[in-house]
């Protein structure tokens, strides 16, 4: 299989704090790939560098053959990077439904004057934008919360409306941070049919979670992070009776005595 | 009927009921009544300008006397100075304006929050200064006199009746475009921006370029009434343009609501007809301006529009509450 992303030697540092230490990652394409790791394991970076959010203080990021250097997070997106955040992020103050169609932002054309004058291009893309907005909701169970406020819904529905917002362009790669936290047995499943449905649907899937059944549920890939190094890498099975992925998640035998 | 009608199409009919109003007071004969609600139609334009900047985008203008302003001495200068047709002049003034919003917009966007507020606010102030002191072409603070009437083929707009109709046809005409863009692409990326900017561009949507268009926008309708209030009074003078009316327009988007385009010409009324009263007071009105902004602020952060509504609504639900 290919690799859709390469990274090389990718550092980040905040002051004198570094985040990620010269790491080399390749993911490949339609697979799940678990990022996991104790908090400040440099995760959450880790996505952000991808994404674009700040430049990396070394090292390159390679998507689809290209070098993502100096480009802004804006353009990213529509290269084909989505993404999901911790703390959801939602505009709050629209509905369900336009939520999923500012994930189509770039799935449109028409701007300012378009709209002030009622051009029927622009009523035409507006429908068809609606159109595939309802799709994805539906995908994720959400179609018939279409019209309330992003707002009122509850957690668990606000995460699966944040998937359904990056997945609706149809991008090459989706990081989702943390899907299932916060979400019960049930919910935690759902969530985790979900991530398979958007493989199938040729979509690169790169998550954090915390939950290691639903991490061995749903990742064919596991990457272990801790004090932004790789210290383990393979099958969920692999991984999991690792010494060293171990002692980071438990500490290790010297520092507890 | 009636009533699937206001359920399927309120704003329609909302916007409907303004027109049937509007075109109605003039002919009740006070001249008083018409020349407030002219200067309210002008003050709206730009209130609803700064509502899609400050309600819908988030971000806050403390300077928007300045574009105001630039409109009405460009249409002044050009028609009055330079003998300029005064709707080419006008034409001129939008475009000038727009394209200085433009150029001013992207280093000011750079910035956010309290430090945004203070730029704007030094924008505002620096143009006022230049309305005040350069004499030769602004007439310092004496200002202009003898700008020229609008005419259409021989049809002056020199009475309030008459301008009456030209201000109101501008006004909605601004209001139903901007109802249009908030309900578009445009408008749901403007919003998306307020709600999280970081969201926003992880979706695609260039953040820097949606504030700086939308302030070009808002400072597009500011030019356009700046221009209709220089040749509605024949006359320009810096003192309209200073500090206080930015502070002022503030407090019209504030007090309608800010995300709300009705709320604005709304806040724009109230705020015109509450320094109507307060004229005799002297600069009482600064001070009563000020406790609206922060009672609204406190009370109802929605805006009096939406606070009232809510009112109503509890109001009703108690009145029925013995019933169910």
């Amino acid at each position: 299989m290919d690799d859709i992303l390469r990274i090389e030697g990718l550092t980040k540092a905040f002051g004198g704090v570094v985040a990620v230490r010269e790491l080399d990652l390749d993911i490949q394409e339609c697979q799940v790939t678990a990022i996991i790791g104790p908090n400040g394991a440099g995760k959450t970076t880790l996505f952000n560098l991808i994404a674009g959010v700040f430049p990396p203080t070394r090292g390159r990021i390679i998507f689809q053959g290209r070098d993502l250097k100096g480009m802004p997070d804006y353009r990213r997106a529509g290269m084909g990077i989505g993404r999901t955040f911790q703390d959801v992020r939602l505009f709050g103050n629209m509905s369900v439904l336009e939520n999923v169609m500012v994930g189509l932002h770039l799935k449109g054309k028409s701007g300012m004057l378009d709209a002030a004058f009622h051009w029927p291009g622009a009523r035409r893309e507006e429908e068809n934008v609606r159109l595939t907005a309802i799709n994805t909701l539906n995908l994720v169970g959400l179609g018939r919360k279409a019209d309330m406020k992003a707002g009122e819904l509850t957690f668990g529905q606000q995460k699966l409306v944040a998937v359904a917002r990056a997945v609706a362009p149809q991008p090459r790669l989706i990081m989702l941070d943390e899907p299932a936290a916060g979400s019960n047995a049930l919910e935690r499943m759902e969530i985790s049919d979900l991530v398979k449905r958007i493989v199938e649907m040729k979509i690169t899937v790169l998550l954090v979670e915390h939950d290691m059944r639903f991490v061995m549920g749903t990742a064919q890939r596991v990457v272990v992070l801790d004090g932004g190094v790789r210290i383990a890498d393979g099958t969920p099975g692999q991984v999991q009776s690792d010494k060293r992925v171990i002692a980071a998640y438990l500490g290790e035998p010297e520092a507890r005595a | 009927m009636v009533l699937a009608l206001v359920r399927r199409r309120p704003k329609q009919l909302a916007i409907a009921a303004l027109i049937v109003v509007l075109a109605i007071v003039p002919f009740l004969g006070n001249a008083y009544y018409t020349s407030v609600l002219i200067i309210i139609g002008i003050n709206a334009m730009v209130a609803v300008g700064l509502c899609l900047l400050m309600g819908y985008t988030g971000q806050v203008s403390l300077g928007h006397a300045a574009f105001y302003g630039l409109g009405a001495y460009i249409s002044a200068v050009l028609s009055r100075t330079y003998h300029v047709n005064p709707w080419l002049a006008m034409l001129a003034a939008v475009v000038a304006t727009t394209a200085f919003a433009f150029a001013v917009g992207f280093p000011i966007f750079r910035l956010r929050g309290n430090y945004l507020a203070m730029a704007t606010l030094g924008l505002g102030i620096i143009l006022w200064i230049l309305f005040r002191e350069v004499d030769s072409i602004t007439g310092g603070p004496s200002g202009l006199s003898g700008v020229p009437y609008l005419s259409i083929a021989g049809f002056n707009f020199s009475s309030d009746f008459r301008f009456y109709y030209l201000v109101w046809g501008f006004c909605i005409a601004i209001m139903v475009i901007s109802e249009s863009i908030v309900a578009s692409r445009m408008g749901r990326a403007m919003r998306a921006v307020h709600g999280s900017e970081s969201a926003a561009q992880s979706l695609g949507v260039n953040a820097a370029v949606v504030k700086v268009k939308v302030l070009a926008l808002s400072a597009a309708y500011a030019a356009v009434a700046g221009s209709l209030f220089t040749y509605y009074l024949t006359f320009v003078s810096p003192q309209p343009f200073d500090f206080l009316f930015s502070v002022q327009l503030v407090v019209m988007a504030v007090v309608g609501g800010l995300a709300s385009i009705w709320g604005a010409v709304f806040g724009a009324g109230a705020i015109r007809v509450l320094s109507e009263v307060l004229h005799p007071f002297g600069e009482l009105d600064v001070v009563v301006f000020g406790l609206l902004l922060m009672v609204v602020m406190i009370l109802t952060p929605q805006g009096l529009v939406r606070g009232i509504a809510d009112l109503w609504h509890r109001f009703v639900s108690v009145r029925l509450a013995p019933t169910r």
